[in-house]
C-alpha cells in the first residue's frame, strides 16, 4: 500500500484491514459488537472440548456396560446413557472433535483450491475465466446437499470422503467470491503501478490483490464453516459420515430419533450442539462483517 | 426480450453439458471395478472380461459419455441394478411427492416470510424488527433433521396431532395427504422462511430510499399503498432470485425430510439407492434433480426480464 494512497484514504476506506491500524480498528469493533463475545465463547468451548476429548470425557465414547442402556441424565451420567449404554456426555465431547475437524477442514480444501481459481480466473479474464466460470457454474447447478451425498456415496462413506464431498461443493463460493474482488481492484492504480514497476501476476497476485481480498474471505469462512458442519451433521445422520462406532453429532442424532418415545434427551442434546455450534459460526461472520468493512465503519462515524 | 432470452438459453447448454459430464463421472469415482462387484471377487477373469465387454465398459471414457448422453436425451438412464425397473420411470414415481413437499415449503415460507419482512422493514427499530433478525438468523442455522425430530417429538409423541411418519398421497385424500404433510412442510419451509425474510427486510428499506416512492409520499399517496402499490413490486424482485437460487437448498433439504418422515420422495429414493449400492437410480435421480434446479433457476431469470424491464435492454 502505498503512502500516497494512505494519505488520500484517512479512514481506512481503502487500506482497509490489510493495513496495520486498519487491523487494530476492526479487532476493536469486532469485540464492541454484542453477539461477538458470547458467540467466539461457544465457539471455543467447541474447540476445547474437540482438542482435549480425552481428558474432557468421563468414560470411553465407543464403550459401554449394555445394563446401563437408555439411563435418563443421572450424577454418574450428566446426559444419560444411549442405546449401547455409553456415555451421551463423552460421545458428545468426542463429536465436536468429528464436527469441527469436518467443518474446517472442507473448508480449507474449498479455499485452497477455490482462490487461486478465482485469483486467475480474475487476473487472467477472457478464455481462462469463462471456463473456470462455467465449471464453477455446473458445481452449482447441483443442489449442494444432493452433490456431497452423491460424491461422499460414491467414495464410500466415512469421514474423509465427507470432507471432500463439502468441500468440493464449497469451491464455487470462495471462485466466485476472490474472483469478484480480483475484478474489483485488477484497474486500480496501485495495481497498474506494480504492473508497470515490472511486477510479475503471481507477485501482483500474491501481494497486491490477495491482501485485499482477505476480509470478505475471512467472512466467508466462518459462514462457510457453519455450512460444512451443518451438511456433515446431515450426511452423518443420513448414514453417510463417520461410521460407527466413531461418534458424531449427526449419528448420534440418527440413534438417538429411534429412542423419541423413551429417551427425547438423545435427540435433544446433538441437536442442540450442531444447532448452537452452527448458529455462533453464522453469526461470527455477521459481526466479522461488520468488523471488517470499513464502508459501514464509515458510515456508523458520521 | 428475445435477445436476451435467447443468450440466456444459450448460456444453459454448456451448463447442462457439464452437469451431464459430472454426474456421469460419479459412477466412475467409485471406487472398485464395478463388474468385479456385480460377479463377486471369485470370478474368473474370461468372465469379467465377457462381462465388461457386454455392458460396453472396455471402451474409452469418452465413447461411453456419448453413448450415455445419447440414451438420456431419449429419456433412457439405465435399469436399477436392483429392481431392473427403469431408472426414469423409478423416479418420475417419486417425482410428485417431492415437487408437493417442496411447493408447499416454499409457500409456507413466502406466506410467512414476505408479511414479517415488509413489516420489519416498515417498523424499522420496533420491538418486531428486533425479533425479526435473531429469528432469521436461528432459521438458517437450525439443522433440518433436528427440527423434523423436534416437532415430531411435540406433536407427534407428547400430544398426538400429526402422524409420526407416512404418506397418504393426494389422489386417495387431499385433506390427508396435507395433514401427512404438515410436519414435513413446517421442517423444510423454515430455514428459506428465514431467508426471505431477510431479504425482503433489506430490499424493501432500500427501496423505501428510492426518489419514486418518494415522490409518491409527496403526492400525498396513504402509507400503506406506498409500500404495497408502489415498493412492494421492486422489492420482490431480488425476493425472486433468492427463491430461484434458494430451489438447490430446498431439494436437497427435501433429501433428509424426506428420509425422517419417511416420504416416497426422489430423496430417500437417492439415499435408499445408496445404501443397496443401486448407482445407475443414485445416478439418474441426481441428474433429474439438478435439471429441474437449472430449470427453476432458467424460468427466474426469464421472469425477472418480464419485472424488470431494466434487463431487457442489456
Amino acid at each position: 500500500m502505498s503512502a500516497v494512497q494512505r494519505r488520500r484514504d484517512p479512514v481506512g476506506t481503502l487500506t482497509g484491514p490489510a493495513s496495520g491500524r486498519g487491523r487494530r480498528r476492526a479487532w476493536r469493533r469486532f469485540w464492541q459488537s454484542r453477539l461477538a463475545v458470547p458467540c467466539a465463547v461457544i465457539v471455543g468451548l467447541a474447540i476445547a472440548a474437540a482438542a482435549g476429548a480425552s481428558v474432557l470425557a468421563p468414560s470411553s465414547p465407543v464403550r459401554g456396560e449394555l445394563a446401563d442402556a437408555l439411563q435418563p441424565p443421572s450424577r454418574a451420567h450428566w446426559l444419560g446413557t444411549d442405546d449401547l449404554g455409553r456415555d451421551e456426555v463423552s460421545r458428545l465431547v468426542y463429536g465436536a472433535r468429528v464436527s469441527l475437524l469436518a467443518g474446517m477442514i472442507s473448508v480449507g480444501l474449498a479455499a485452497s483450491v477455490g482462490v487461486p481459481v478465482g485469483l486467475t480466473a480474475g487476473y487472467a479474464g477472457g478464455a481462462v475465466d469463462e471456463a473456470a466460470m462455467r465449471c464453477v457454474d455446473a458445481i452449482l447447478a447441483f443442489p449442494a446437499l444432493v452433490l456431497a451425498l452423491a460424491i461422499s456415496a460414491a467414495l464410500g462413506p466415512g469421514l474423509v470422503s465427507s470432507m471432500l464431498a463439502i468441500g468440493f461443493v464449497t469451491i464455487p463460493t470462495f471462485a466466485r467470491l476472490t474472483r469478484g474482488q480480483v475484478l474489483a481492484v485488477r484497474h486500480l492504480d496501485y495495481v497498474e503501478s506494480a504492473r508497470a514497476a515490472g511486477a510479475g501476476a503471481p507477485r501482483i497476485l500474491a501481494a497486491h490483490v490477495l491482501p485485499n481480498a482477505l476480509s470478505p474471505l475471512i467472512v466467508q469462512s466462518s459462514l462457510s464453516v457453519a455450512f460444512a458442519i451443518l451438511t456433515e451433521a446431515g450426511l452423518s445422520f443420513l448414514g453417510l459420515g463417520v461410521q460407527p462406532p466413531t461418534p458424531s453429532w449427526g449419528s448420534m442424532l440418527l440413534t438417538g430419533k429411534n429412542y423419541l418415545v423413551t429417551a427425547p434427551w438423545l435427540s435433544l442434546v446433538p441437536g442442540a450442539a450442531i444447532f448452537l455450534t452452527v448458529i455462533s459460526f453464522n453469526l461470527l461472520g455477521d459481526a466479522l462483517e461488520d468488523a471488517l468493512d470499513p464502508r459501514r465503519y464509515v458510515g456508523a462515524a458520521r | 426480450m428475445t435477445r436476451y432470452v435467447a443468450r440466456r438459453l444459450l448460456a444453459t447448454i454448456p451448463v447442462v453439458l457439464l452437469v451431464t459430464v459430472m454426474v456421469f463421472l460419479l459412477l466412475h469415482i467409485t471406487p472398485g471395478d464395478p463388474v468385479v462387484i456385480m460377479l463377486g471377487e471369485e470370478a474368473s477373469p474370461d468372465a469379467v472380461t465377457a462381462l465388461r465387454h457386454a455392458l460396453d465398459l472396455d471402451r474409452p471414457l469418452p465413447v461411453q459419455y456419448g453413448d450415455w448422453l445419447w440414451h438420456a436425451v431419449h429419456g433412457d438412464l439405465g435399469a436399477s441394478l436392483r429392481t431392473h425397473d427403469p431408472v426414469t420411470a423409478l423416479v418420475l414415481e417419486r417425482y410428485p411427492a417431492t415437487l408437493e413437499l417442496s411447493a408447499l415449503a416454499m409457500l409456507l415460507s413466502l406466506c410467512i416470510a414476505i408479511p414479517l419482512g415488509v413489516l420489519s422493514a416498515v417498523r424499522r427499530n420496533s420491538w418486531l424488527d428486533a425479533l425479526v433478525t435473531p429469528l432469521a438468523i436461528s432459521g438458517i442455522s437450525m439443522p433440518s433433521f433436528w427440527l423434523g425430530i423436534l416437532l415430531i417429538w411435540v406433536f407427534s409423541v407428547l400430544l398426538p396431532w400429526f402422524p409420526t411418519v407416512g404418506f397418504i398421497p393426494l389422489g386417495v385424500s387431499v385433506a390427508g395427504n396435507l395433514h401427512t404433510l404438515v410436519l414435513p412442510v413446517v421442517t423444510l419451509g423454515v430455514a428459506l422462511a428465514a431467508i426471505v425474510m431477510r431479504i425482503t427486510r433489506a430490499s424493501v428499506l432500500q427501496v423505501l430510499q428510492f426518489d419514486y416512492v418518494r415522490t409518491a409520499r409527496a403526492k400525498g399517496v396513504r402509507e400503506p399503498v406506498v409500500v404495497l402499490r408502489h415498493a412492494l413490486r421492486t422489492a420482490l424482485i431480488p425476493v425472486v432470485t433468492v427463491l430461484g437460487l434458494q430451489t438447490g437448498a430446498l431439494l436437497g433439504g427435501a433429501v433428509i425430510v424426506e428420509t425422517i418422515f419417511a416420504l416416497p420422495g426422489v430423496g430417500r429414493l437417492i439415499v435408499d439407492s445408496i445404501f443397496a449400492r443401486d448407482f445407475p437410480v443414485v445416478q439418474g435421480a441426481v441428474l433429474i434433480l439438478a435439471i429441474s434446479f437449472i430449470a427453476v433457476n432458467l424460468a427466474v431469470d426469464l421472469m425477472y426480464a418480464r419485472l424488470d424491464p431494466r434487463i431487457r435492454y442489456r
